[in-house]
């Protein structure tokens, strides 16, 4: 059976067997989903990127870690949340915004032009960028829990072993953030800049 | 039900997880406040266009920039602490391992001390109790001297200069020494 029908708690197995060929498969699964996830956490791509690298060197040196207690994605979302956590608190901490720290879609959209009409391509554009700019200012908490679900798509039991409380703390989570979420949006459309 | 609650619902009312009572109490309550009504739909609006946000891709670079970083820790090998972790003595776990290690020196050391006591300094009990029955009788010589509360007062001293034996006795106290 070739790597690309293998289930992911099968890949790890034969990576932890010594086949890097399984490593290389987790990769091409994971990269994509685990950048949109860290991306939209914390808003910047290139450190996004960097973030998805760590996690997947994390994977490769402590491969053994794994145990097949819990799902290999539950357990990969993980590490990544703990890294994002962890370089969201540094960026916190140092505060030092400026205009060449915006990441590229934010100096894209700074760039474009106001006179050009909205479309259905652009307004969605906006939109994605409306809900970005309002992910940022949500707490973490929520922030954390809206991507898992609402953009990653992942089940709340995954969602409660990820960030660790339970089922129905997340639920609720869910509710007050995506209620929240709205209302940073609305604030947003009325004042967009 | 009233606003807060209706707000509490909103998601799960959405995702169908609402017991009956619950949601006929809910359709009831949406039906009657604009409010809340703008709400709900707002959020239903929302969840299904974030479904629709584009995901970004990784670089180019991405898959390069890893595969060199892979191989330099491959180069590197493994830490001190993760060859330690790694080391399996005639195949044990390496902190049992090293835990029977210091066991058996420990055992092996107080058997050498014991099996060559020979080898060991003289010494001299019978001296050695002398000179620590000494040391205590020293040590409980007195050596804080503190006046007593009923001190005569300077009135009642003898003016002659000459210390009275007797009045010496009623103003000190002697702390710590031997009865």
């Amino acid at each position: 059976m070739s790597n690309f029908e293998l289930t992911d708690e099968e890949l790890i197995k034969k990576f932890q067997n010594g086949d890097v060929g399984a490593y290389n498969q987790i990769v091409y699964r994971y990269k994509d989903r685990l950048l949109n996830f860290i991306y939209r956490f914390l808003n910047d791509i290139d450190r996004a990127e960097d973030l998805v690298q760590d996690t997947l060197i994390k994977l490769y040196t402590h491969k053994d870690s794994y145990r097949e207690i819990a799902k290999f994605s539950t357990w990969l979302y993980t590490i990544a949340a703990n890294l994002a956590r962890t370089e969201l608190r540094k960026i916190k901490r140092r505060k030092t915004f400026s205009v060449s720290e915006l990441s590229r879609d934010d100096r894209e959209f700074i760039i474009s032009s106001p006179d050009i009409e909205p479309d259905d391509k652009n307004l969605a554009q906006i939109f994605e960028k409306n809900v970005q700019r309002a992910l940022v200012e949500l707490p973490d908490d929520f922030k954390t829990i809206i991507i898992l679900r609402d953009i990653q798509e992942l089940s709340y039991d995954e969602i409660s072993k990820i960030v660790e409380v339970p089922l129905g703390t997340v639920k609720s989570r869910i509710n007050r953030g995506r209620v929240k979420l709205q209302e940073l949006l609305k604030k947003k459309e009325e004042r967009p800049y | 039900m009233n606003c807060y609650d209706f707000e509490l619902n909103i998601s799960a009312y959405i995702e169908g997880e609402l017991k009956q009572a619950v949601r006929e109490n809910f359709i009831n309550h949406k039906e009657t406040c604009d409010n809340c009504f703008e709400k709900l739909s707002d959020i239903s609006k929302l969840m299904e266009n974030m479904l629709n946000i584009s995901n970004v891709k990784t670089s180019s670079q991405f898959d390069q920039v890893l595969r060199e970083r892979i191989l330099e820790i491959d180069n590197k090998g493994p830490s001190v602490w993760q060859r330690l972790l790694l080391f399996k003595p005639l195949g044990f776990e390496p902190i049992p391992a090293l835990g029977f290690a210091m066991a058996f020196v420990m055992v092996i050391g107080a058997s050498f001390l014991l099996l060559n006591q020979d080898g060991l300094p003289n010494v001299d009990f019978e001296k050695l109790s002398t000179q620590s029955q000494q040391k205590t009788t020293n040590q409980f010589k007195p050596s804080v001297i503190t006046p007593t509360k009923n001190l005569p007062s300077m009135a009642d001293s003898d003016t002659s200069g000459k210390s009275n034996p007797k009045h010496l006795e009623n103003r000190i106290q002697l702390v710590g020494g031997n009865k």
